[in-house]
């Protein structure tokens, strides 16, 4: 479980966000959605420590991981993996180097198995046979989901997704989600999102977290979020129609779930 | 001011760091083909061309009073001292210390340097260790062979074009050139290694908004590396050669 305690973030003097609490809780997907521009990629950094809170404390497990940094939050940082929004691939590397990098660096497996984990990935993002392509050469979706290869490589226990479909079509979104929701299940990890995708939320999520004018606004499943008179998470939720009228409720996802 | 504190903290930082392993001999190698075997020819270019422009100004100079024969002496000491280290880092932060402020400042904005954070990879362990050594490592030697080369610049005009004997030319300099010249100067050297290759770095680790930012981040590399190498150069040579 991860607790996010009172944390607050200004860049400069402007506040980002305020006091925010947060319950992250263990094999859930939970979605942090919101408008562009209020700090939801900066809360999620704050998460695995790429930000540090002004003030606030964050927690996994219980234990208090603010101010861990260098050696001693290295056995931290392995249980997370990031996919980020423009894919942050290394540019002067192949694809399989990509994937390798952190096998070798942290030497989490034997030298002679990282081909075999390589190939396991890019075949859980579809993506067969292209180790040797550079990022370069690859279509923004397939950096995605190269991304995504190499935030799960590490078999992490919670991967931490930054706007994963943002900018991509409709169909690429679709198999992103798709993607998302089969390393989830593979990995049996804990999933958090960030998006301003109200489908895709509303889809995946086991809770939404909805963060606007600095403050964490609303908190809960699907279902309750839908049901919150809110008039800013409403405004929201509803700019493109009513989407909550045709999303799945809670007794579908609990059978969706049993299913798997 | 902010920048200061955060070489500063970056400099700190890189001790911290040093000594950890794992070394990664591959990025040192790799580190200083990048500032050294790449850097040669525009660096041995630079140290001919001003041996041999010593040689032509010294001779100038002394012709007017009959001592001719110094300007091997005043060449060799000029470039052991002096030129060979200064020009040889003020050529090494135009041509390495502005790829690395680049190089960084691009990973910086499209979040590889945060992406490598997120694998449990320092990055001033796998980026910036590398290239600080590399750097102080490489330019000493970068600076043997612009020293030699410059001083055989300036043999070759003062002897071949100017027609000072040579052996006198020989003679006159041996006779007042020190090893402690040398020495002092790849001192020196070492240090502007140190200077541009923590300013250059740490102007691209600081990079923000996108091609303009590392443009930015790049341009100011350049300036403040050159500027802190003239003026380390100052404080080092009352150090090293007393007043």
């Amino acid at each position: 479980m991860i607790r996010l305690e009172k944390i607050s973030k200004a860049f400069g003097g402007q506040v980002v966000f305020k006091d925010i609490d947060l319950t992250i809780e263990k094999g859930n997907t939970t979605v942090i959605l919101g408008p562009s521009g209020t700090g939801k990629s900066v809360l999620l950094k704050h998460i695995v420590g790429l930000l540090k809170p002004d003030s606030g404390r964050v927690y996994l497990e219980g234990q208090d991981i603010t101010d861990l940094s260098g050696r001693a939050r290295e056995p931290f940082m392995h249980r997370f993996g990031f996919v980020f929004q423009n894919s942050a691939l290394f540019d002067s590397m192949s694809v399989y180097d990509n994937l390798a990098f952190g096998l070798l660096e942290n030497h989490l497996c034997d030298k002679s198995e990282i081909p075999a984990r390589v190939a396991r990935e890019l075949e859980r993002v579809e993506l067969s046979g292209i180790e040797e392509k550079m990022p370069a050469e690859l279509s923004g979706g397939m950096q995605k989901r190269v991304g995504l290869a190499r935030a799960t490589i590490m078999d992490p226990e919670i991967i931490l997704y930054d706007e994963p479909t943002t900018g991509l079509d409709p169909l690429t979104t679709v198999h992103i989600n798709r993607l998302i929701a089969r390393a989830k299940e593979e990995l049996d990890s804990t999933v958090v999102i960030v998006t301003h995708d109200v489908k895709s939320a509303l889809e995946m999520a086991d809770s939404i977290a909805f963060l606007a004018e600095s403050r964490m606004v609303a908190v809960g499943s699907p279902a309750e979020v839908c049901a919150n008179p809110e008039p800013l998470l409403q405004e929201f939720l509803n700019a493109r129609g009513d989407v909550c009228e045709h999303r799945p409720t809670d007794d579908d996802h609990a059978e969706a779930q049993a299913g798997r | 001011m902010e920048a200061a504190g955060e070489m500063g903290m970056l400099l700190l930082n890189l001790v911290r760091w040093l000594p950890r392993r794992p070394w990664r001999l591959r990025n040192l190698l790799r580190q200083m083909e990048v500032v050294g075997v790449n850097s040669t020819f525009v660096v041995l270019l630079t140290g001919l061309f001003t041996g041999m422009v010593l040689a032509l100004q010294s001779y100038n100079g002394f012709a007017r009073f009959g001592a001719e024969s110094l300007v091997g002496t005043v060449v060799a000491l000029s470039v052991l001292r002096e030129l060979g280290p200064v020009l040889a880092g003020l050529m090494v932060t135009a041509r390495a210390g502005s790829l690395m402020a680049a190089e960084l400042g691009t990973m910086r904005v499209t979040e590889q340097i945060d992406a490598m954070y997120t694998m449990a990879v320092n990055p001033i362990h796998y980026l910036l260790v590398p290239r600080v050594v590399a750097t102080i490592l490489t330019l000493p030697m970068l600076v043997v062979l612009s020293d030699f080369i410059g001083i055989l610049g300036g043999y070759l005009v003062a002897v071949k074009l100017l027609g000072i004997n040579s052996t006198l030319y020989i003679n006159k300099t041996i006779q007042f050139v020190a090893f402690s010249d040398m020495a002092n100067g790849l001192i020196k050297s070492a240090v502007f290694g140190l200077v541009l290759s923590v300013v250059s770095c740490s102007f691209g680790m600081r990079a923000r908004g996108g091609a303009a930012g590392v443009g930015r981040a790049t341009t100011q590399a350049v300036v403040y590396s050159s500027v802190l190498i003239l003026v380390a150069d100052y404080i080092l040579t009352s150090l090293l050669f007393g007043r």
